[in-house]
């Protein structure tokens, strides 16, 4: 019986790994790869959908973090355009030559705090962060929420002795939603997406302002297509999308 | 010091019901085919298994399923002494020796144990693994091993059938003196008829789970009870009915006239020497006479047993000159006849 | 068959060779020695020594008490205990997450009564380690007691030896083999535990930031050292896995 489970185990491992990797043995002619950073998940799954019903685009995602997507990059993964959450790795890729073109802002995205529901601890500045006795995890400053976060809390002048810092902004996330942490500095979107938490605004002379860069990737089999899957990000529609997904407009 | 059991054990289909009383004056082997119970029996009395009903040890209760009494094998002080040693692989030859005295709480059992090996000539062995040893010395290292605790009731299980047949013969002398030694009940569990002679006062014959035979060799053998006591007799063993003058073997089919037959169910054991083979018919007037075929032969000794097939099939004891004269290798068509008085009866 | 066989050692061999032959040798030393590396590898060592002592203490009864088990029960614990070898570590840890949290089963009540918190410490990267790898030491011990003749232990109760007793002098001393190559292989498999540390322990250098984490992280920022990281776990694992082989056969 375990053998049998091992099997099948084995088989749906096999079938997440192909479902995430499959960007060359699709139908070439409308249907594209995009490699974005994993907090544009809600609002790229609605913009897939909207140019699969509109423009008969097929879009696949591969969804993760910034950095890991562009070591796979980097190493020679395949895709067609590249949606960054800074622009520092963006330009990591410009001077790998793999961009065509110049990058293009289509999004910015603010740090706020999460605090668990109804923000049990009262934490209502960077510097209650601050507090001792409270648990507060962050992204690793190799992560751009990270370090972004890092910079928003020099700005504040606030020394904070995190619990952990999470690999990915989801970890803080889901750490502030479990209930395991009581605060964490994320993104406005990761809040408005996730819903399990309070976001307490972090003011603007505090905080960091994301800028999201988009483009075509120098390896894209498709060229048209993924220029107008760009053009549509930056279209009313794709940017109401965006906003509902907690980012701001370019 | 005297053993009284009464054992009833059912798994998987197979039902043990044995009565077995044992003085410590006595060695009993209980003896069988395979399947007939005895390792079965020796767990029982060792306390490895359930047993319903009694075992009282020099009246102790050892288990009692009426009253619910059931002392654990480590308290029963019983020594088991398996078919291959059973050493602890990884303790030497002294710590497997002195393990039970050291069970026992003993401060001397190290110095005991090696007394112990030393008086057995196993004085060079001590620090010997059991695998370092050969199989007749690893045998009676097992053997020290139990006797160190002092046992009351000694539980032998096929001690010596691993053993190569040279070694036999001296592991079965030291264990026949130790055995003379030992005091308390002993019990050993054998195949080996000859194993079972050499070493035990009585032998009880377990078959199927039940005791068909008890008595001392010369009992059994003279009046065997069942196919396996007749092959451990080397005879013949018959079963009829009996009508005065005659057996009738079959109802309606073959019969044997025996002078003292008796009446009702009996058993007529012929050994085969009393079994005579002839190229013609016999004259005179031998009543239990027919023609046979000479099936198989075995080699023993001076001596040839043919089992010859017919209308009652018997094993004849003859010489090699006439295995050539009858021509008996080639299968051949003889004249079988037993005197009547050589057939030995008695009831089933 | 030959060839399938060379083609499933090539796919072992191929990323290990990656691993040695794009390491950046100049720099392996120098990251070997960085206060970080050191950390790291300190941390992972502590954690994975406690995790399979634990797995030893808590998992050699649990094998017992399996390999006495027969039935349906035997399969319903066996499924239990051999979980964590196919759940999705990550799994493993929102598992713990939801046992040993804040607000989990039991976490929530240690938190009550003493204001302990498991998660982000160390204790819960060994408690994350040891559930993901003490399988691997339950399954070795209750392979190792199905294949004990039982004969010795009634030698020796026979001999007037306790429950105890028996165990420790005969069960334990003849299970030393299959202890020996569960406690290794659970030793390598929660000195590389990555999935349900960093779910359920967090990352944080010198207290649950274990190798495997550090990797992860410095691969970002410094992937030399990430490499050298990695090479220093691969060296150690393969170093431990070809030594067992000749020590557990020969102990027997």
């Amino acid at each position: 019986m375990i053998r049998r489970t091992l099997g099948t185990v084995t088989l749906l491992l096999i079938a997440a790994c192909g479902g995430t990797q499959t960007n060359s043995n699709l139908p070439a002619a409308t249907s594209i790869t995009v490699f974005a950073a994993a907090s544009l998940q809600p609002a790229f799954d609605k913009i897939g959908a909207q140019l699969q019903t509109k423009q008969n685009m097929t879009v696949t995602f591969s969804y993760a973090g910034t950095q890991t997507l562009t070591s796979q990059l980097t190493q020679g993964a395949q895709a067609d355009v590249f949606a960054s959450a800074d622009t520092a790795h963006m330009t990591t890729l410009q001077t790998a030559g793999l961009v065509a073109g110049t990058p293009k802002p289509f999004a910015h995205n603010r740090l706020e705090i999460a605090v668990e529901r109804g923000n049990p601890k009262n934490i209502h500045t960077l510097a209650d962060l601050s507090r001792p006795g409270l648990v507060v995890v962050l992204a690793d400053p190799s992560v751009p929420a990270g370090k972004y976060a890092q910079q928003a809390l020099a700005k504040a002048g606030v020394t904070v002795h995190p619990a952990s810092f999470e690999t990915q902004v989801t970890g803080v996330l889901s750490k502030v939603a479990l209930g395991e942490a009581d605060a964490g500095i994320v993104y406005v979107s990761d809040i408005v997406t996730s819903g399990k938490v309070d976001g307490i605004a972090i003011p603007d002379n505090q905080n960091v302002i994301a800028d999201y860069p988009i483009a075509r990737l120098n390896g894209a089999q498709n060229k048209n297509a993924a220029d107008a899957f760009i053009a549509y990000v930056l279209s009313p529609d794709g940017q109401s999308i965006l906003a509902g997904a907690g980012f701001e407009k370019v | 010091m005297t053993l009284n059991a009464e054992i009833h054990v059912r798994r998987d289909g197979f039902a043990l019901e044995v009565e077995l009383h044992v003085e410590d004056t006595e060695t009993v082997a209980v003896l069988g085919p395979n399947g007939a119970g005895k390792t079965t029996l020796l767990r029982a009395l060792a306390g490895l298994i359930p047993v319903d009903g009694r075992v009282a040890l020099d009246g102790q209760v050892l288990d009692d399923s009426g009253s619910g009494v059931h002392v654990p094998t480590e308290q029963r002080r019983v020594g088991l002494v398996f078919q291959d040693h059973v050493l602890f692989p990884h303790m030497s030859v002294l710590d497997n020796v002195a393990f039970g005295l050291r069970a026992q709480g003993r401060r001397d059992a190290a110095q005991r144990a090696m007394e112990m090996l030393e008086r057995a000539r196993l004085g060079d062995r001590v620090g010997a693994m059991p695998r370092e040893l050969s199989g007749g010395q690893a045998q009676r290292v097992a053997l020290l091993r139990t006797l160190a605790t002092e046992p009351r009731l000694l539980l032998l299980d096929e001690p010596l059938s691993a053993l190569d047949v040279t070694v036999r013969a001296e592991v079965r002398r030291e264990l026949s003196r130790q055995l003379a030694d030992f005091r308390g009940v002993r019990i050993l569990v054998t195949h080996d008829p000859l194993e079972a002679m050499a070493l035990a006062d009585r032998l009880v014959v377990l078959e199927g789970g039940r005791v068909i035979q008890s008595g001392t060799p010369e009992e059994v053998t003279a009046r065997p009870r069942s196919r396996f006591t007749a092959d451990l007799a080397g005879v013949n063993l018959l079963r009829g009915r009996g009508h005065g003058d005659h057996i009738e073997l079959e109802p309606g089919g073959a019969s044997l006239a025996a002078p003292e037959a008796g009446e009702g169910d009996v058993l007529a054991v012929i050994h085969p020497r009393a079994v005579a083979l002839y190229m013609t018919k016999p004259e005179g007037t031998p009543r239990n006479v027919w023609r046979g075929r000479a099936e198989d032969l075995d080699m023993q000794g001076e001596r040839v047993r043919v089992r010859v097939s017919g209308p009652v099939p018997l094993v004849a004891e003859v010489t090699p000159s006439a295995v050539r004269d009858l021509h008996l290798a080639g299968g051949a068509e003889v004249w079988v006849s037993v005197k009547a008085t050589e057939i030995s009866v008695y009831r089933a | 068959m030959l060839a399938l066989a060379g083609l499933g050692l090539l796919l072992f061999l191929l990323p290990l060779a990656g691993l040695v032959v794009r390491a950046p040798w100049s720099q392996v030393g120098p990251a070997l020695v960085a206060p970080a590396t050191l950390t790291a590898l300190a941390l992972s060592l502590f954690c994975s020594v406690a995790a399979t002592g634990a797995a030893l203490v808590l998992g050699i009864p649990l094998a017992l008490v399996l390999a006495r088990t027969t039935g349906t029960l035997r399969a319903v614990l066996r499924a239990l205990t051999t979980l964590p070898m196919v759940l999705p570590p990550v799994v493993g840890g929102v598992a713990l997450l939801l046992a040993f949290g804040r607000r989990g089963l039991v976490g929530s009540l240690l938190y009550q009564a003493f204001g302990l918190q498991i998660p982000f410490t160390t204790t819960a990267a060994v408690l994350a380690e040891t559930f993901v790898a003490m399988p691997f030491l339950v399954i070795a011990v209750e392979g190792g007691l199905r294949a004990l003749d039982h004969r010795y232990e009634e030698a020796a109760r026979a001999l007037g030896a306790k429950g105890w007793m028996v165990f420790a002098r005969v069960t334990l001393p003849l299970l030393r083999p299959a202890i020996f190559s569960g406690a290794v292989l659970c030793w390598a498999r929660a000195l590389g535990e990555f999935g349900a540390t960093i779910t359920f322990a967090g990352n944080f250098p010198g207290r649950t930031q274990t190798v495997p984490l550090a990797v992860y992280v410095a691969l970002e920022t410094q992937p030399d050292g990430a490499i050298a990281l990695s090479l220093i776990l691969l060296v150690v694992s393969l170093a431990i896995l070809a030594g067992m082989r000749d020590r557990w056969l020969g102990a027997l």
